[in-house]
Parts: C-alpha cells; sequence; structure tokens
C-alpha cells in the first residue's frame, strides 16, 4: 500500500519535472541562441543584454543555470568589464563547483582585478575537504550519498546473510566505507544547499571602495579596495555590509558597492 | 682681416707663372671651378680653375654677368711626388685664378667653362654665388683702408660676435626630423678656443651632422651686417615626445683678435695693435612646437613617420623540412629610418624564428636619416606541411600628407617538404618544448543549459529521506524473515540431531525382528538404512548425498574417533557384502548387530563429550 503511494507521487513528481524541462526550453531558446550568436559575431555588449533578459526572466521563475551564468560572464569578461564578469563566473559556480571551464575563466579574470590580497594562512586540511566538497553540487552529492547508502545496505546484506568468511570480510569494511561516505556526502550536500541559500560572500562592483572602521561615513577608512574583489560578508547594519577579505582584516562598506554572488 | 688681406696681396705676387713640367700622365682629368659661396657686393674675390692635365685654351662662360672681372688669369702650377716603399707616384695640377668683383646683389650662376687637353674638351662645373649687399652700419674695421673709429677700449660688443642656434623647423610633428645648427658670426678673427657646453638635446633622438673638418668662413649677411660665418655643430633630431620642447642655451668660450686702438709705426705703415679678447658666448634657447601625431594609428603603427616604401623579399617558397628560408624586409625612404621597430610577423608556430638581422644604410640629411633599413629573419620550417605566413603590415606616419599609409606584402605560403632525416638528425638535437599555458578565458558553453531551482533542492526534501527510509525498511524486514527462518532451519536440524539414535535404534530393532525371523537381506538392508539414516540426521548431510568417503571425512572433522570410523565403514563394508554373499551363519549377524549397536553408542558418547568441550 505505502509503496504504491510513493510510485504514484513519484510519477507525479517526474512528469511535471519533465513538463518544466520542456516549456524551459522552449522559452531559452530564443535568449540564450541569439546571446551565443551576438558572442560569437563580437557583439559582446548586445550579447550582454540577452544574457541578462534570459537570466531575469529564468529568476522569476527562481531558476539559475550555471552555463548561462558562465556565458555572461564571458560576454562581460571580453567587453572589458571584470568586475561583472567574475560575479557571473563566481554564481556559475555557486551552482557547479565542479566545473573546470568555469574554475579556469574565473581564475583567469582574476588575474586582471587591481587588488592582490595575499589570503591568510589556512589550514591544509580545512582547504583540501573544502576542495573535495566542491567536487559536485548539492543535488550531486544527495544522489552521491543515496548511491553509498545503497552499497551500504548491499554490504551489510553481505555481511549478515554470507556463510563465506572472506566475503562477510570484505562486506564488512567496504560496508564500513560507504556508511562514512554516505555521512560524509550528507554533509557536503547540506553545505552546498547552505551555501546556496544563504549567501554570503559579494563582489566590490565600484572602481574603488573605501572601507571604513564604522558603518558611518565619516569614519576613518582603513583601506581601499577596488572592483572585482571578492569578499565575504559578516554582517549588515542599514545600509552596510561588514566585511572580511580573504587576508582576515574587516571593514564596512556601503551596501551598493557590493553585489551579492 | 688686414693681416689676411695683406697675405692675398703678397700671393698675388708670388703667382708668376712657375712652371714644372710633369712626365705623368692621367688617364682621367678633372676640371673644377671653385669659388667662395657668398660675397660682399663691391669687394674682390677669387674664382679658381684647378686642372690636373696641362691644358690650353681656356675659355671662361661667354655669360659672366653681375661680376666684372679685374685680374686674370694667373696660372699656377703644382706637382708632388710621392715615394711610397720604393714605389714614385706623382701628381702635377694647374690652377687658373681670375679675380672677380661683384656689382648687383643677388645670386648668380657662372656656367661651367672649358679647357682643352690633348685636342679633348672638357667642361668645369658651374659655381653658385651669393651677392650680398655691403653693410649697413659703417663699421671701421670691415674695410683694409678704413681707419678705425674706436678708441683705445679693446672690448667686443654682443653685435661683434655670438652664436645663432638655427633650426630647420619650428612646428612639426613627433618624430620628425629637423636640423640645428650652430653658427659662429664674427667680425673679428678667432684666435682660441676655450671651453665648448653645447647644450643638451632632451627629449629627442639625435644624430651628428658630419661637417667638414676644414670649413672656409663664408661671408653672411645678418641683421644689415656682414659677418664671417662658421658652423660649428650641426645635428639632426627627432623629437621623441609631443608639447613644447626647449633646447637650452650653449656656451662657447672663445678668443678674438681685436684691435686695441694703439697704433704703431712699421715697415708697412701705420698699424693697429691687435689684443686678444676672450668672450664667452651663449647660444640663445629655441622652443620647439612638436604635435603629437594622429590618434587614428593603424595596428600595426610601429613608430615610422616619414616617407617610406616598403619591399618585402622571401628567398624561397618550397623547401624542405630543416632548410632555412630568408625573409628580407626593406624599407627605403627618409624619415627617421634608425627608430622603426621592426614589423610584426606571425610566423607559423613550429618554425624555428631567430631573431632578425638589421642593417641600417643611412645618410643624414636635414629632412632625416635617408637610406634602406633592412631586416633579415631567418626562419627555419621543422615539419613538413603548407604554411603560411600571413600579409606583413608596414605603416607609416606620412608628412606630406599629413595621414598614416599602410604598405603591405603578399601573403606567402610555403611548401616544406619531408626533410632528409640523416641531416635533421646530424644537425638537430631533440629539444623539448614546453607547451603553453592557456592565457585567455575558454568559450562559451554551447548546448543546452541545465536549470536549477534557486530554493528547492533534494537534500533534506521528502523524497530524499525516502530514499533512505523505503530501502532500510525493506532491508530490515527481510532480515527479521531471515533470523526466523534460520532459527526454524536450526531448530529443525537440533531435532533431527537428537531423535537420530532413536530412529537408529527404531531401525535396529527391526533389524532384530528380522534377524529373529532368519530373514537375512532384509536384516541387512535394515541395518544399512538405519545407519545411512543416522549418519545423515547426524551431520546434516541429505541422504543422497552419502557416500563412504564424505561420511568418513565428516566424521574426523567432527571429532570422532579414528578407530570408531574404521569400526563404522567395517560395518558399512560387511553389510554390503553380506547382501550378496550365499549364506551367512545366524551368529555372524548377532554379531554384527551388537557390533552396531555398540558404535552407536560410543559415537553419541564421543559426540555429547565432544560438544561439552
Amino acid at each position: 500500500m505505502k509503496t504504491k503511494s510513493i510510485h504514484t507521487a513519484f510519477t507525479i513528481l517526474l512528469s511535471s519535472f519533465l513538463f518544466f524541462f520542456v516549456s524551459v526550453s522552449a522559452q531559452s531558446k530564443t535568449g540564450a541562441e541569439a546571446a551565443e550568436e551576438a558572442y560569437r559575431v563580437g557583439n559582446f555588449k548586445k550579447s550582454i543584454e540577452l544574457y541578462e533578459g534570459v537570466v531575469a526572466q529564468h529568476l522569476s521563475e527562481g531558476k539559475e543555470s550555471p552555463e548561462i551564468y558562465y556565458n555572461l560572464g564571458n560576454a562581460y569578461f571580453r567587453d572589458g568589464q571584470i568586475a561583472q564578469a567574475i560575479l557571473n563566473y563566481e554564481r556559475a559556480l555557486l551552482l557547479d563547483p565542479g566545473d573546470g571551464d568555469i574554475r579556469h575563466n574565473l581564475q583567469f579574470a582574476r588575474m586582471r582585478i587591481e587588488d592582490k590580497i595575499d589570503a591568510s594562512g589556512t589550514f591544509f586540511l580545512s582547504n583540501w575537504v573544502r576542495s573535495v566538497q566542491n567536487i559536485f553540487n548539492s543535488n550531486q552529492w544527495s544522489k552521491f550519498a543515496i548511491v553509498s547508502f545503497f552499497v551500504f545496505l548491499l554490504c551489510l546484506a553481505g555481511y549478515l546473510f554470507s556463510r563465506m568468511l572472506w566475503l562477510k570480510k570484505t562486506s564488512f569494511y567496504v560496508g564500513l566505507f560507504a556508511l562514512l561516505l554516505t555521512i560524509v556526502a550528507n554533509i557536503f550536500a547540506f553545505n552546498q544547499k547552505n551555501l546556496r541559500l544563504h549567501r554570503e560572500t559579494g563582489i566590490v562592483m565600484s572602481a574603488a571602495a573605501s572601507i571604513k572602521t564604522s558603518p558611518d561615513i565619516n569614519s576613518k577608512e582603513i583601506f581601499q579596495l577596488h572592483a572585482g574583489t571578492k569578499v565575504k560578508i559578516k554582517g549588515t547594519d542599514a545600509n552596510w555590509y561588514e566585511i572580511q577579505i580573504a587576508n582576515g582584516s574587516v571593514g564596512w562598506i556601503p551596501k551598493e558597492l557590493v553585489e551579492i554572488i | 682681416m688686414k693681416e689676411i688681406r695683406n697675405m692675398l696681396q703678397l700671393k698675388n705676387i708670388l703667382i708668376v707663372s712657375l712652371v714644372v713640367f710633369a712626365f705623368t700622365a692621367h688617364a682621367q682629368v678633372t676640371f673644377r671651378a671653385s669659388a667662395p659661396a657668398t660675397v660682399v657686393k663691391g669687394q674682390q674675390f677669387r674664382l679658381t680653375y684647378t686642372l690636373n692635365k696641362e691644358g690650353k685654351d681656356l675659355r671662361l662662360p661667354s655669360n659672366m654677368n653681375g661680376f666684372e672681372i679685374l685680374f686674370g688669369p694667373s696660372v699656377s702650377t703644382s706637382y708632388s711626388q710621392q715615394t711610397v716603399n720604393g714605389k714614385t707616384t706623382s701628381e702635377s695640377s694647374v690652377s687658373y685664378t681670375y679675380i672677380l668683383v661683384a656689382d648687383k646683389e643677388g645670386t648668380y650662376t657662372i656656367g661651367p667653362a672649358s679647357v682643352k687637353v690633348d685636342g679633348a674638351t672638357y667642361t668645369s662645373n658651374s659655381v653658385q654665388i651669393k651677392v650680398i649687399s655691403e653693410e649697413n652700419i659703417p663699421k671701421g674695421q670691415s674695410g683694409g683702408g678704413n681707419p678705425s673709429t674706436r678708441g683705445g677700449s679693446a672690448t667686443l660688443s654682443s653685435n661683434d660676435a655670438f652664436i645663432r642656434a638655427i633650426v630647420s623647423k619650428n612646428n612639426i610633428y613627433e618624430q620628425e626630423g629637423f636640423t640645428v645648427t650652430f653658427r659662429l658670426y664674427t667680425t673679428y678673427n678667432v684666435t682660441d678656443l676655450g671651453k665648448i657646453q653645447f647644450p643638451e638635446f632632451e627629449g629627442f633622438m639625435v644624430e651628428e651632422v658630419d661637417l667638414p673638418a676644414n670649413q672656409q668662413m663664408q661671408i653672411e649677411n645678418f641683421n644689415g651686417r656682414n659677418y664671417y660665418t662658421a658652423d660649428l655643430r650641426k645635428t639632426l633630431l627627432f623629437p621623441q615626445r609631443s608639447g613644447k620642447i626647449t633646447i637650452p642655451s650653449g656656451r662657447i668660450e672663445m678668443v678674438f683678435s681685436v684691435p686695441s686702438g694703439r697704433r704703431i709705426e712699421s715697415f708697412f705703415g701705420s698699424q693697429e695693435v691687435m689684443v686678444d679678447v676672450k668672450k664667452a658666448l651663449v647660444t640663445n634657447p629655441v622652443t620647439i612646437d612638436v604635435k603629437p601625431l594622429p590618434a587614428d594609428k593603424p595596428e600595426s603603427f610601429t613608430g615610422a613617420v616619414g616617407q617610406f616604401t616598403f619591399h618585402p623579399t622571401i628567398s624561397t617558397q618550397q623547401t624542405r623540412a630543416n632548410e632555412p628560408i630568408t625573409l628580407t624586409l626593406e624599407i627605403r625612404g627618409t624619415g627617421n629610418l634608425k627608430l622603426i621597430q621592426n614589423p610584426k610577423i606571425e610566423f607559423p608556430s613550429n618554425f624555428e624564428v631567430y631573431d632578425p638581422t638589421v642593417d641600417n644604410k643611412v645618410q643624414i640629411t636635414s629632412n632625416g636619416l635617408s637610406g634602406t633599413k633592412k631586416i633579415q629573419y631567418l626562419v627555419i620550417p621543422r615539419y613538413e606541411g603548407k604554411y603560411t605566413i600571413p600579409a606583413i603590415e608596414f605603416s607609416y606616419f606620412d608628412l606630406s600628407t599629413r595621414a598614416y599609409k599602410i604598405l603591405k606584402s603578399p601573403e606567402y605560403s610555403i611548401e616544406v617538404a619531408k626533410g632528409d632525416p640523416s641531416k635533421a638528425n646530424a644537425s638537430s638535437y631533440i629539444n623539448q618544448q614546453n607547451v603553453k599555458v592557456e592565457d585567455d578565458i575558454r568559450f562559451l558553453k554551447i548546448g543546452q543549459p541545465t536549470f536549477h531551482s534557486k530554493n528547492e533542492f533534494f537534500v533534506g526534501s521528502f523524497v530524499y529521506w525516502l530514499w533512505y527510509i523505503i530501502p532500510l525498511a525493506l532491508f530490515i524486514c527481510l532480515y527479521v524473515v531471515y533470523r526466523k527462518q534460520a532459527e526454524q532451519n536450526a531448530n529443525v536440524a537440533l531435532m533431527r540431531n537428537r531423535q537420530a539414535n532413536k530412529v537408529a535404534a527404531k531401525r535396529l530393532k527391526m533389524a532384530d525382528k528380522f534377524l529373529k525371523e532368519h530373514r537375512k537381506e532384509e536384516f541387512y538392508d535394515e541395518v544399512l538404512r538405519a545407519l545411512w539414516g543416522y549418519f545423515s540426521d547426524k551431520l546434516s548431510i541429505p541422504l543422497a548425498q552419502l557416500s563412504r568417503e564424505n561420511v568418513g571425512a565428516e566424521l574426523s572433522k567432527q571429532g570422532v574417533e579414528e578407530s570408531l570410523i574404521t569400526t563404522f565403514m567395517q560395518i558399512l563394508d560387511a553389510c554390503e557384502f553380506a547382501r550378496y554373499a550365499p549364506a551367512e551363519a545366524d551368529h555372524a549377524m548377532d554379531q554384527l548387530y551388537d557390533k552396531t549397536i555398540e558404535a552407536i553408542g560410543k559415537m553419541e558418547n564421543q559426540l555429547k563429550t565432544n560438544g561439552k568441550k
């Protein structure tokens, strides 16, 4: 009885997904392809305009595409708007953290910005964990978790039901590993989800922005940031963000100078 | 001045046909006319024709208007003989000198004169002479006979001697060449030079113009006065930036011979005493207005300004791998030739390109450097194939049209045949090349974009948890069922094990009945069945799979003594044998029966003790 109801729920879900997809592809055909065409002939301004239209349209439907963001970033880059390019690459990367093209273009664009910040030393293990976490996005990790959970169950069955000693042994160790993977993959999946739900990084969009000691225009300037620099948003106060940059420095910046990724 | 004049007169007296016979006969005949470029109206000057052979019938040009011949020709002959390493060479020359005077101001040309040498007629070059007016301001020292009006002071005013910096153009483009000449104007004799300090040419590329080693003083009228002039330095300058650039003033110390105003009586009459006066002459600073080049520079523009032609040539277009090709670019013309950077050539990436050799053959002119710049590229194609060198662009700023001009070479297509492998091995070593790191962004992502929901995620959703809960629940159910089944199976086996003895005893009872009835065959059958059944139950092996061998092996595995196993085997053998044997005594059957009961009993004991252990 129970399985049947799940089955029906599944079919409904699947069909609605399919419907979604079909309707989306029908819409995006005009915008994205025209933008791609404009990019190919070197009309980057036009390409940007079209891609922005596509992005805005999908955002209103509550959807985002890493490919569109990436292509928009490319158009901005070719047009010389590095900060905008970085912003869109970052957005694309958030959706598809394992993509090599996005990563490469983002790194390349970062070399073109004015601010060079030496990242304060982070523990190598946390770097390592973060880079593993960035192999997949949230959905991919959750699928991975389910697969490893199935492997775990299979190994458990092997361990419990088998009479052969070697099979019992292998099943035990593989099962243990699969269980560990399931847990880790779940943590990563939730982390990735949180990163997207609570977007706590931004890109400085104005050519130059002075970072103040407090959320007050008359307060002392600590340092200057330039367009394209990535900042972490720690808090807000009226029209100000409290930001932290890669070397650990903290200060306040007016909200309008920063665009949240 | 007076001294010079005295010398001149002395010379005139001395030139009284000093004829020396020359033996040598030169093949080449030169006949040249020479005269000062500038003369003052009313003053005498000399026109000299020099011939390196003896000639006759010298004829002056018929049209000598503007000049009046006062005296001439006076002929002088010089002869020189040189002995170098025993070889004697000799030269002789004849010069005919006329003394002329100009009547009117202006520029006149004295046409070629003709002379006959050994029957042939030779003509000289023509000479251009500029006649300037006499000084407006009457000055005592300009003429030899004029008495000095000066008093006793031996000073030098700034009008008597100065240096001008003369620029050929004031309003120019960046990189356009112009000359600066430092010219000394003096009315006195210069006897000595002191410290010379020419200005620095900041903001310019400087090319020195060579001046003749011993130049004659020229006469020039400047601000109504006639001066003797000499060029001290001439430079060709190329401004390197736009804006107003000032050439600062230089400073040169000179010693002039100035009349002191005292007179002494001498053999030649009353003469004025000359004293040396040292004076520092400062040149005027010059400001040059340099216009920047127009902004619409072509991409291939590398700073060439002037007028040029472009002559690209390639040594061959069909070659073999590892054989060199020479690509020569020749830029001819006038302008800042030396400053032109080499045009960019995009050779195919697997050509080995050597640094080009640049050969400048230039002459310095007042408009800039003129000549040719030859850029030679040596390239070696390393692999066979068809390649193209795209059209090479050379662009320059044309000063006459004030616009950029682009000159293009044709596109060269090069066919490279397979090279001689032995040659390649001998001449080149294997050098691994680093593949360049990509230095641009990658291309667009083509194809259908994927879409992710902004706020909905699979992880944490109801369906997501179902994926865990359902399989886990199924698994637990399966496990429970399995456990129960296994429990039941285990119970059955236990029962059978426990009852094996009883079953065996039951069977043996049947055998006992057959024994008493002397039914031999049934007896042995029953014993065998009892034994096999017992083993099957005890060892949990299905009856069909039992055999003598695996029973023995299984029993020993269960820890049954070897002697007991042998007993069992003997019983089995005996039964099998007796079944088909013709007759058997009753007591043998009795014995076998007892033996079987005893063996089973023993085994029960042993299994019990083993189990306890």
